[in-house]
């Protein structure tokens, strides 16, 4: 008996190595869940944090400052003005808190860009990218010393200048387009997603989705193990459902209501189907945080609602070619 | 519950934004008003609380006791919406005190929650015929001289079976009403409170326009018709007074306290829309504690107003003697609403079944209003993972079918009891409020911690405000704690509220609840952990890095 025990041990692979990781995505520019997600390697005891995409805010929040100091600005729906530093350093860190930019700026200078929409173009990427890389540099510096690997893609709502930020990281790995290793786990990454109505930075056809997750996955060594870390979740999958809307991005109304329709991308279910991962890793559809099972494979919408300060993720534990554990938490 | 839509270049709020995916919720804040209004309907308050207040309070001044009211209802509007607008989730109190205090302290809150829900669920299902059918067919038998009308509205409010049919009916479409989305729910929900306030309306305008000595001959001329009486106007008043009514007392400013906790059954619930949190639009703003704060206040007022014009109209002793059994018992209907007495001065069948009908319309909608609580209370636990995930299933419309079935079925079993055990359940009824109190009494608890447990979130949020240096919100919170206290020791103290006659009753439904809260939270920590899931990880805060 205990030979017997010792023999299935020998035959094991060497895969079975218990691995925990760390999965969030779509936290839009807010600071505080980049913090969060961070720090969620050794809150939860991870060895990986991987984040799934959209990692950019939405919109800048101009203040408009005084020649004596004061400052004044429209936020959350309401007027908020100060004089102090500590008071404009307070409204900063909500702005940040909220997912949006803070742009300290003259009366005149916000008026011009009001009405500019290159210059305004061109400052959200400014600003973005700036943030994003002050969320890159933290990373990078605090992360080695707790021994946790950082694994970022962007998502489809990134502007292309991020890839540059995330690329020239020094322990972030920046795992969009590969095959990298987690752990003893192969994973494979992809932030496009099937067209969407609002046309963002990235968007791919299906056909052209699937050749380039295919690409990917064919270099697979073991895809009974691998980890698919795909923005876009798998169409009509539960983890995909969102109302559908028009082409002048209006809402459709179905019998005097939303009509809620799933959204996730065909290509997406294919390849799963096809190739049978251990595990894929999904975000996109803010509203559809989930779990299912397509085929062997455990397919988790982590969901967003980066704008509260609470970070949605998973913590998923992988044995060989099982998923020991899983649960969706939200810290 | 959201809907995608795009983000404009320019926001309205002069944000720059970018071309990228966004989420607009689906209640608008004049939906969320209403929601936050129906609970403390003046049509209800004038036709169900207003004169056992005033039996309750011989002496007590019902102005004044709503000028006192109205702190307390801000104090749980503020409490509920700032909290709200910081973490604005569906799940309500569950949310708000699992999120700030702790998730333990959170199922205390929900089970009390629930308990309450529950129980008045079930009385919406009797009132739906005891105050709303019955009346109806008694008043419009009694006008229009239908006789068996008359018998039939007073034989359903004591038939087990009527009773069932009509309460199950009602739960069938305060449910059916949710199935189709947001959209659909909302329209039907605006209108049915258009209706009710209609009703109101049509008879405080009959107030405005006829005169009290208009009032007098024609409920005479109709008492006559029935009894034989010349002046029942007055013998009602002074068959009251032979049976010890007070129907013209001196004020008291003592009697005045009891009808301040007993307007509270009503006037205190105007957080409704905390509920559905996750579902407002602009939840993070002011608006949501303002709709609140509307939503109470508004009805106070009103209640106020309408209560002088039928006191003007009828005669407040009339009133106070109609209430305390002076009526004749040929005409006698239950509770003397002010529709029936409306009716009989207006002198018109048509228009006592237009303000029947118009109010009975109240009794689905504060059902399916009161079944928001226990749907997304339901919801929020299966997304915290402590339900089954199967109970977050929503239909093709985004309606969480299989959570709403869930509340109305446990609403049914408790109105079967009602039905069945009437002395019971109205036993147990009046201990609603007192168990709804606690967990209003932990929100508050929570808005009096969130800026000081929750720092980062409250000054990133719209409810960072202070008064003289504290925190508004945590002023609302010691208010709404303040304001359950002042409840729980009335309804200790006041023997003719109904609830100090069994204590042992009285603790085992309202303590009993929080300690079962409680208990599940260690249960399901416990068996999830034999499942290798740490159910405190769901709750817990991260530190940023």
């Amino acid at each position: 008996m205990l030979l017997g025990r010792r023999h299935r041990r020998s035959e094991e692979p060497a895969i079975a190595e218990t691995m925990a990781l760390y999965y969030a995505s779509d936290v839009h520019g807010s600071e505080r869940c980049w913090r969060k997600f961070l720090g969620a390697g050794r809150f939860y005891g991870v060895r990986a944090l991987i984040m799934g995409g959209d990692l950019t805010g939405k919109a800048i929040v101009p203040i408009e400052s005084c020649d004596d100091g004061s400052f004044e600005t429209t936020f959350i729906g309401e007027t908020r003005t100060g004089r102090t530093p500590e008071e404009l350093d307070e409204l900063v860190e909500a702005i940040r808190f909220n997912g949006m930019y803070p742009w300290l700026a003259p009366a005149p200078e916000i008026a011009r860009l009001r009405d500019d929409a290159t210059a305004r173009e061109a400052l959200l990427e400014e600003t973005m990218l700036a943030e994003l890389q002050r969320w890159i540099d933290l990373a990078d510096e605090r992360m080695p010393g707790h021994g946790i690997d950082v694994f970022v893609m962007p998502g489809n709502d990134d502007p292309w200048a991020c890839d540059a930020v995330l690329e020239a990281a020094t322990h972030v790995t920046a795992c969009d387009d590969r095959v990298t290793m987690v752990g003893p786990h192969e994973m494979i990454s992809c932030g496009y997603a099937n067209p969407t109505p609002w046309h963002t930075p990235r968007e791919l056809d299906e056909d052209a989705l699937y050749a380039r997750i295919k690409g990917l996955a064919d270099q697979l060594e073991d895809p009974a193990t691998a980890i698919f870390n795909l923005h876009v979740p798998p169409y009509d999958s539960g983890l995909d459902t969102a109302n559908e809307m028009n082409a002048d991005l209006t809402l459709k109304y179905v019998g005097g209501q939303p009509h809620p329709i799933p959204v996730g991308s065909h290509a997406v279910r294919q390849i799963i189907e096809e190739v049978q991962p251990l595990v894929a890793l999904h975000g996109h559809i803010h509203e559809s945080r989930g779990e299912v099972r397509i085929g062997r494979t455990l397919a988790i919408n982590t969901g967003s609602e980066y704008n509260s300060g609470h970070i949605h993720g998973a913590v998923v534990t992988l044995a060989g070619p099982e998923v020991r554990k899983h649960q969706l938490v939200i810290g | 519950m959201s809907e995608a839509q795009a983000v404009p270049e320019v926001g309205k709020s002069g944000l720059f934004a970018r071309t990228a995916t966004g989420l607009v919720r689906g209640v608008p804040p004049r939906s969320s008003l209403i929601i936050n209004f129906i609970p403390g309907h003046p049509t209800q308050t004038m036709a169900a609380v207003l004169l056992f207040a005033l039996a309750v309070g011989p002496g007590g001044n019902p102005f004044l006791a709503l000028l006192l009211v109205v702190p307390m209802t801000l104090a749980f509007s503020y409490a509920f919406g700032l909290l709200t607008q910081m973490i604005p989730r569906s799940g309500g109190d569950y949310m708000l005190v699992s999120r700030v205090v702790h998730p333990a302290i959170g199922y205390v809150s929900v089970f009390c929650m629930t308990t309450a829900g529950l129980l008045s669920n079930a009385f919406f299902g009797l009132a739906v015929v005891t105050a709303g059918l019955s009346p109806l067919c008694v008043s419009v038998g009694l006008i229009g001289d239908y006789p068996g009308l008359v018998s039939w509205g007073n034989h359903i409010a004591t038939s087990k079976g009527w009773l069932l049919f009509f309460g199950l009916l009602m739960f069938a479409l305060a449910g059916a009403m949710q199935l189709f989305g947001w959209r659909w729910t909302l329209r039907i929900q605006n209108v049915a409170f258009w209706m009710v306030t209609a009703s109101l309306l049509l008879c405080g305008l009959m107030a405005i326009i006829l005169s009290k000595s208009h009032f007098v001959s024609k409920f005479n001329g109709f008492a006559k018709g029935i009894t034989g009486q010349p002046d029942a106007y007055a013998g009602t008043i002074s068959a009251a007074v032979k049976n010890g009514v007070a129907v013209s007392p001196a004020f008291s400013f003592g009697q005045t306290l009891p009808i301040i906790a007993v307007f509270a059954t009503t006037a205190i619930f105007s957080y409704w829309s905390t509920f559905v949190g996750g579902e407002l639009r602009q939840a993070s703003t002011i608006k949501t504690s303002n709709t609140m704060a509307l939503g109470g206040v508004i009805p106070l007022i009103l209640v106020a107003g309408f209560t002088a014009l039928f006191f003007h109209a009828f005669g407040s002793d009339f009133m106070r003697a109609a209430n305390g059994g002076g009526l004749p018992e040929k005409i006698a209907v239950p509770g003397t609403p002010f529709f029936y007495l409306s009716s009989i001065a207006v002198g018109s069948t048509f228009f006592a079944i237009l303000v029947f009908v118009l109010y009975i319309v109240f009794w689905p909608l504060i059902t399916y209003i009161s079944s928001l609580q226990q749907t997304r209370a339901i919801f929020a636990m299966a997304y915290d993972g402590v339900l089954p995930k199967s109970v977050t299933r929503v239909n093709r419309y985004g309606c969480p079918w299989l959570a709403l079935l869930i509340a109305l079925l446990m609403s049914a079993v408790v109105f079967i009891w009602a039905v069945f055990n009437a002395t019971g359940f109205f036993q147990v009824l009046v201990y609603a409020l007192l168990v709804q109190l606690i967990a209003m009494a932990l929100v508050g608890f929570a808005g009096v911690l969130a800026p000081f447990l929750r720092p980062d979130l409250y000054r990133a949020s719209a409810s960072q405000k202070s008064v003289a240096g504290i925190p508004l919100v945590s002023i609302a919170g010691a208010g709404a704690i303040l304001t359950a206290v002042y409840v729980w020791w009335a309804y200790l103290h006041y023997d003719q509220l109904g609830t100090n006659a069994n204590l042992g009753k009285l603790f085992a439904w309202t303590i009993g609840p929080a300690v079962l809260g409680f208990a599940f939270y260690l249960a399901v920590a416990a068996y999830k952990k034999t499942r290798g899931t740490d159910i405190t990880l769901v709750y817990r805060e991260i530190p940023p890095e």
